[in-house]
């Protein structure tokens, strides 16, 4: 009787399969245990007869040629084509999506930002009264406060965005 | 290994691409596919089946898979439905009377020479084995003992290739053993 615990091991050990320092475990556990030792030759005569027996079947000598025959008349179908096309068309449209939503946060946060620009510039007019000093008399009177307040905010919304959009400013500096 | 043949791919040289294909996967294909269907004329129309979807499927590969795990996946799926086919196909029964006839008809198989017998007897020992075992043992020995080649050609973990060699080398010493003059 063998030694299951190293059944598998003496068949790794046949095959190169085991690490360095198991191969030596195992060869000298084979040198003292004729069981295994048995096991091991009835391994290796299984071994060779089944070398000898797997059939080596051979492709027949037209087997290229036969193939690229077929191949010739199995044209790539235009289907694979139009997908090509429509996955082409699909990676376009999607980096089109792609750049408009890099570009629309920014055109968010740049409005806001002239937004509350205009906002604060419309409250410091509303409520500092050097400001208001500042505005023409028949424009500004003490009952129009926010009026000019709301004059205020125009103003610097409109600063904030020539400041955002400096090509159209450009553009608009060029007309007159 | 692949990079050529990916090269090809990414610029659309679909025909130099499965050259390479051809040339490098052509015998592979053909032995994962004897191992499995164990007719070697049925293997070789499969090999040219599986070469056909290759080519047809070429300019979808979008490289998910390497070429050659791919390549074995639409051989074993092939493989598979054509066994599944067999087994659907009606089958002739051995206890046909006019079939006995026939058979006792043939020559023997007999031989004088012991290493051609024992082959043989190797060869029957063989056909024993549950099917999972006979094509593991199969393809290891038509790939040279390649443990990773056949773990990639079955689609399996390696750790479970060595285990199903294993079992099924007992197995052939089990079967052996009931048949002394098999492997004496």
């Amino acid at each position: 009787m063998n030694c299951p615990e190293f059944e598998s091991r003496i068949l790794d050990l046949l095959e190169n399969q085991l690490p360095a320092r198991e191969q030596a475990e195992v060869e000298g556990h084979l040198a003292g245990c004729p069981a295994c030792r048995a096991l091991a030759a009835e391994w290796r005569q299984l071994d060779a007869a089944l070398a000898r027996a797997v059939p080596r079947p051979k492709l027949s000598a037209d087997f290229d040629a036969r193939l690229r025959k077929q191949i010739a008349a199995v044209a790539l179908p235009a289907v694979t084509e139009r997908k090509r096309q429509a996955e082409a068309e699909y990676a376009a449209l999607l980096g089109e999506l792609r750049r408009w939503s890099h570009w629309l946060p920014q055109l968010l946060d740049t409005l806001g930002w002239a937004v509350l620009a205009g906002l604060v510039g419309g409250a410091l007019v509303r409520w500092s009264p050097a400001l208001i000093g500042l505005l023409p008399a028949r424009i500004v009177s003490t009952d129009s406060s926010w009026w000019a307040a709301l004059l205020g905010s125009a103003v610097f919304l409109l600063i904030g965005l020539t400041v955002a959009f400096p090509q159209p400013r450009r553009r608009l500096a060029a007309w007159f | 290994m692949e990079d050529d043949i990916r090269q090809r791919l990414d610029t659309h040289e679909f025909g130099a691409a499965f050259e390479l294909l051809l040339e490098r996967f052509r015998d592979k294909v053909f032995r994962l596919a004897f191992s499995l269907l164990r007719d070697e004329t049925q293997a070789e129309d499969m090999t040219q089946d599986v070469f056909i979807k290759i080519w047809k499927g070429l300019p979808g590969y979008k490289g998910q898979a390497s070429l050659s795990t791919w390549i074995y996946t639409i051989t074993r799926n092939a493989c598979l439905t054509e066994l599944k086919k067999r087994a659907t196909r009606p089958t002739i029964s051995l206890q046909d009377p006019q079939l006995e006839e026939v058979v006792d008809a043939l020559p023997a198989m007999q031989t004088s020479d012991p290493q051609s017998g024992m082959e043989m007897d190797a060869q029957v020992m063989l056909a024993q084995l549950p099917e999972k075992y006979r094509q593991v043992i199969t393809l290891f020995y038509l790939e040279q003992k390649a443990y990773e080649e056949v773990a990639a050609m079955l689609g399996l973990p390696l750790g479970t290739v060595k285990t199903n060699l294993f079992r099924a080398k007992k197995e052939l010493i089990k079967i052996a053993a009931r048949r002394p003059v098999l492997v004496a």
